[in-house]
């Protein structure tokens, strides 16, 4: 299975989607408005850049989607974790938290790093 | 490969692509500005904002294309294993959200192919499997008729070997009797079937002993040593597969026979005898005042290519039988040879009941795929929204269709594999049930052409069930369903659903009717006067040595004895012999001409010595006039009792008892004592026969004889342990065998009939079940569907009477149709079914009147529950939906 690159903005979108996702499955629009409201407006993401985003996802076999109706009668596509997604989500966010508690080590934030560690 | 751009369109992709992502990025704005705008900005103030925080729609929209397309590139390569995986996905995903739906339609689709497997299995053994000889097709059995009557017999000695001589048609043409022969050896004495053949039987049938040799020419005369053939079976059973038991000598019916061969294990002939020895015929066996006494059935090899046609054959050989006829006259006339393929003669018992039953499973096949069919329409329905979405985003009606397809092929594949287990399980059942009266039981299994057809039928199972949602999916329609909201076309799925289930109501009711008829032909069948009593009586037969006991004298003191002995066990009311069994059949027939009427006679009178309490013990009533006396046994009495049926054919007038009756071999006759009750000799579905009795005496006693012994218990074979043991106490080496209770021996005689209606009752009630399923889907999707409609009509003021009304009303269409329907083709289709019945018409009014109740009840059942859902809808509640 193709690996979405990690490290880059796309990297720490993909796991953002992929959190997104880990509970139950969201059209796209659903994903933007839980990146919204975790993040308030700390993140400025474009809307629209979830869209090719979900769609590499996709290719890569990590989600899959299915059109539904949504809430207001509309059609909507929404998309789920696979079993590949699931295993990639864990092992992003172990990844992460490496990547993220070796580097606030370095810059000294010590408080951020021992939470990383836990 | 090249692959134009059509193919991507006819595969939807190129379209697919584009519009979904267009799509999806579409509902993302207007959901957004439907958001603002009710959170009180205005149309424009909200476009603009969506489209600052989306960021550049057409950029977005290319970058999704690009993904998509790299995502057809692999597709290209991977293209069939994407599909298959992807509809595998999706079929994964039915299962897990709706398994009690998968379980269904597994479940009754596992019946069906099981079912109609396990049938498939025992047609194929019983019938289509070729017989296990060399070019078996250039077999034919060559038989009698005669022309007055239509009854069948086999040839005499001297004329077979006469035809044989004259007959140039024939590679081969062989003789061979049915019997049965006492096999002992130092531990056990066995009664087991055996064939006795001419020495070129297996040079016929082409078959080589794996050991050993078969027999050679003039080894079936008495002047030749004594040799035996063992089948493969009793082999390996009695002689533990020992290589040297070629040249052994072992006793049969107490003379040494030497084996000379053993026979392949694939070796099968009717009557499945287990070892095969030759005729001993002696000058008197060919004497020529033997050529009316037919015992020996014959078997053709046809030389030559091509085979002659039968008609032709038949017609030759009739002219060498009336050559003969015309030297050696007696018994002769009437008489002509028929042909049939050897194949058609095994076949024959239980052709009409093994078609009939396969066309039963294949109406229960036909349900369960209806049922299903129907299960998954109202499925279908019931997303036809989220089918029209994707139809309508470019998902092109050959993808939906395959995936339809692909989601009731896996389906069946399980049925599949489930329903080849019950076909295990049916097929074992059906042997442990019915496999002596199966011709070839032993080769009735799971072989390659029955799993062969088996997958077949799955395979069609599966595209015939995936093949109706799919052909809903008309893609006009379902832009009406985007549009309209799918309530305009709901009335053309009903009709379809409708229509498949009253299908399925009028497919159950030919079977119930196919069911409702054997049960009457059963019931009848068991309350027919058979001029026996069956209750409380059982049957045995023993055989003495003919070598310990040489003489007609010592045999007939050695059955005496028997007789004395058995009547004294406790619970033992009465015990009688005679050389057959009542209901067994058998020919021992003479035919008697009237002393009165010259123009009278009686053919195929049934031949019977009994002794004096037989017919106490087989229950058979005297009707005028006296029973044998006690002084009358023993030979040298001109005494008979004769049956009615016999009375009233050669004694016009009324007047039998002290008349004189007449054969052409005794001229002083005998005169009649008693008339009794006639017989249904030949098993109770047959007429009665007309019959004479002889006091049973020296003049010839047959080295076996059949009890029957009249039990004061109900439960007459407690009586078989004393039985034995008495027979033991005068001579340990009797076998006695066939021992069965008169009850017994009654269903016997109805033979395939009591297999047929206990197969016919499960799959009538199968196939009613399922037609209930059905009726209820239907309904209770129509409830459904309608929930708002009835609680406006509820909220109105419709009484909740009226309400379960409109439910019965669309049941009892379902049911009427359905009944019409198979009600009409059950009629029709009866004359199938008529050679099995018994004193039931197929328009019996009793037996469609039940039927007729029967499926009203199971589709009033199905109704029920729906019913109560409508009446239990709360107006307010079905209002809000939607």
């Amino acid at each position: 299975m193709a690996r979405v690159p990690s490290g880059s903005i796309y990297g720490t979108l993909n796991l953002l989607i992929l959190k997104a996702l880990e509970e139950r499955a969201l059209h796209g629009l659903g994903v933007a408005e839980w990146i919204e409201d975790r993040s308030g407006s700390s993140m400025e993401i474009k809307e629209g850049a979830l869209y090719p985003a979900l769609h590499r996802l996709r290719n890569a076999g990590l989600v899959e989607d299915e059109w539904r109706e949504a809430p207001s009668g509309r059609p909507a596509r929404f998309y789920s974790l696979t079993r590949d997604g699931r295993e990639e989500l864990s092992g992003e966010i172990q990844r992460w938290r490496s990547h993220a508690g070796a580097v606030s080590r370095l810059l000294g934030l010590t408080e951020a790093a021992e939470a990383l560690r836990g | 490969m090249k692959r134009g751009g059509w193919v991507g369109r006819l595969l939807g992709l190129g379209h697919r692509t584009r519009d979904e992502s267009e799509a999806e990025l579409r509902f993302h704005l207007e959901e957004r500005i439907d958001q603002l705008i009710a959170d009180g900005w205005s149309r424009e103030d909200a476009r603009r904002e969506v489209e600052r925080r989306f960021g550049d729609f057409d950029a977005t929209l290319d970058a999704c294309q690009r993904v998509e397309r790299q995502r057809v590139r692999r597709g290209r390569v991977t293209g069939m294993f994407e599909t298959v995986r992807s509809t595998g996905v999706a079929t994964g995903r039915m299962i897990r959200r709706s398994p009690a739906y998968a379980a269904t339609v597994v479940a009754t689709l596992a019946l069906g192919l099981g079912a109609s497997t396990a049938m498939f299995s025992v047609l194929y053994g019983a019938l289509l499997r070729p017989l296990p000889y060399p070019a078996a097709d250039e077999l034919v059995r060559v038989n009698n008729r005669f022309e007055s009557t239509g009854g069948s017999g086999p040839f005499s000695i001297p004329n077979f070997l006469d035809l044989r001589e004259r007959a140039r048609a024939f590679e081969e043409l062989t003789g061979y009797q049915n019997a049965s022969a006492t096999l002992t050896d130092a531990s056990s004495s066995e009664r087991i079937p055996a064939l006795r053949v001419t020495s070129n039987f297996l040079d016929a049938l082409r078959l080589q002993p794996t050991l050993g040799r078969g027999f050679i020419d003039g080894e079936d005369r008495a002047s030749s040593d004594r040799t035996v053939v063992l089948t493969h079976e009793t082999w390996q059973s009695r002689f533990v597969g020992d290589p040297k038991v070629l040249g052994r000598t072992v006793s049969i019916d107490d003379r040494a026979h030497v084996v000379i061969g053993v026979l392949p294990e694939s070796f099968w002939f009717p009557g499945d005898p287990r070892l095969l020895v030759p005729f001993a015929w002696d000058e008197e066996s060919l004497a020529d005042d033997r050529r009316g006494n037919r015992n020996l059935s014959a078997l053709g090899r046809l030389g030559g290519s091509p085979a002659p046609p039968m008609a032709t054959l038949a017609a030759e050989l009739t002219t060498i039988t009336d050559g003969i006829a015309e030297t050696f006259p007696v018994n002769q006339e009437g008489w002509v040879v028929t042909v049939e393929p050897f194949k058609d003669f095994v076949f024959a018992q239980s052709r009409t009941s093994v078609y009939l039953l396969t066309g039963a499973v294949g109406l229960l096949l036909l349900i369960a795929c209806v049922n299903v069919a129907n299960l998954m329409l109202v499925r279908s329905e019931r997303r036809t929204r989220e089918v029209a979405v994707r139809a309508a985003l470019g998902a092109g009606r050959r993808t939906l269709v395959t995936e339809s397809l692909a989601q009731s092929l896996t389906l069946t594949a399980l049925a599949g594999v489930a329903g080849l287990g019950l076909a295990h399980l049916f097929t074992n059942l059906l042997l442990t049930l019915y496999g002596n009266r199966l011709p070839r039981s032993e080769s009735i299994g799971l072989h390659l052409p029955v799993l062969g057809c088996a997958f077949a039928l799955i395979l069609l199972t599966g595209l015939g069930v995936g093949l109706v949602p799919a052909l809903r999916l008309r893609m006009k329609r379902l832009q009406e369903v985007l549009r309209g909201g799918g309530r305009g076309d709901v009335a053309a799925a009903n009709r379809i659903q409708r229509g498949l289930v009253a299908g399925q109501m009028a497919l159950a009711v030919i079977l119930v009717t196919g069911a409702g008829l054997m049960i009457q032909s059963f019931r009848n069948l068991n309350s027919v006067e058979t001029g026996i009593d069956p209750e409380r009586a059982m049957t045995f037969t023993a055989q003495v040595s003919p070598i310990a006991y040489p003489t007609p004298e010592g045999r007939q003191q050695f059955f005496e004895s028997v007789l004395a002995r058995i009547e004294a066990l406790p619970g033992v009311q009465a015990v009688g012999l005679s050389e057959r069994t009542p209901l067994q059949g058998g020919f021992n027939i003479t035919s008697l001409p009237s002393p009165d009427d010259p123009e009278l006679s009686a053919a195929f009178v049934e031949v019977r010595r009994v002794s004096p309490d037989f017919f106490a013990a087989a229950g058979i009533d005297l009707l005028r006039g006296r029973l044998f006396e006690p002084v009358e046994f023993g030979g040298g009495q001109d005494v008979v009792v004769i049956s009615d049926e016999l009375a009233s054919d050669i004694f016009p007038d009324g007047q039998v008892l002290g008349k004189r009756i007449l054969s052409e071999w005794n001229e002083v006759g005998w005169e009649v004592v008693g008339v009794v009750e006639s017989v249904r000799e030949f098993g109770v579905a047959r007429e009665r026969r007309p019959a004479v009795y002889w006091p049973f005496g020296e003049t010839a006693s047959p080295a076996s004889m059949n009890f029957i012994v009249r039990s004061t218990s109900d439960e007459p074979l407690e009586l078989v342990p004393g039985i034995r043991s008495a027979i033991a106490g005068i001579d340990p080496a009797t076998p006695v065998y066939a021992v069965r209770s008169m009850r017994d021996v009654m269903v016997e005689t109805m033979g395939v009939r009591v297999f047929a209606t206990s197969l016919f009752m499960v799959f009538g009630v199968a196939a009613l079940l399922l037609a209930a399923v059905g009726v209820f889907s239907v309904l209770a999707y129509l409830v459904e569907q309608r929930t708002r409609e009835i609680g406006i009509r509820l909220a109105l003021g419709s009484s909740r009477t009226a309400v379960r009304r409109l439910v019965a009303r669309e049941a009892s269409v379902l049911a009427g149709l359905g009944l019409l329907v198979g009600g009409a083709i059950a009629l029709l289709s009866g004359s199938v079914i008529e050679g099995l019945l018994f004193g039931v018409a197929v328009r019996d009014p009793m037996v469609l009147g039940v039927v007729t109740l029967v499926a009203a009840a199971g589709a009033a059942a199905a109704a029920w529950l729906p019913a109560r859902r409508a009446t239990r809808i709360d107006p307010m509640i079905a209002m809000r939906e939607d």
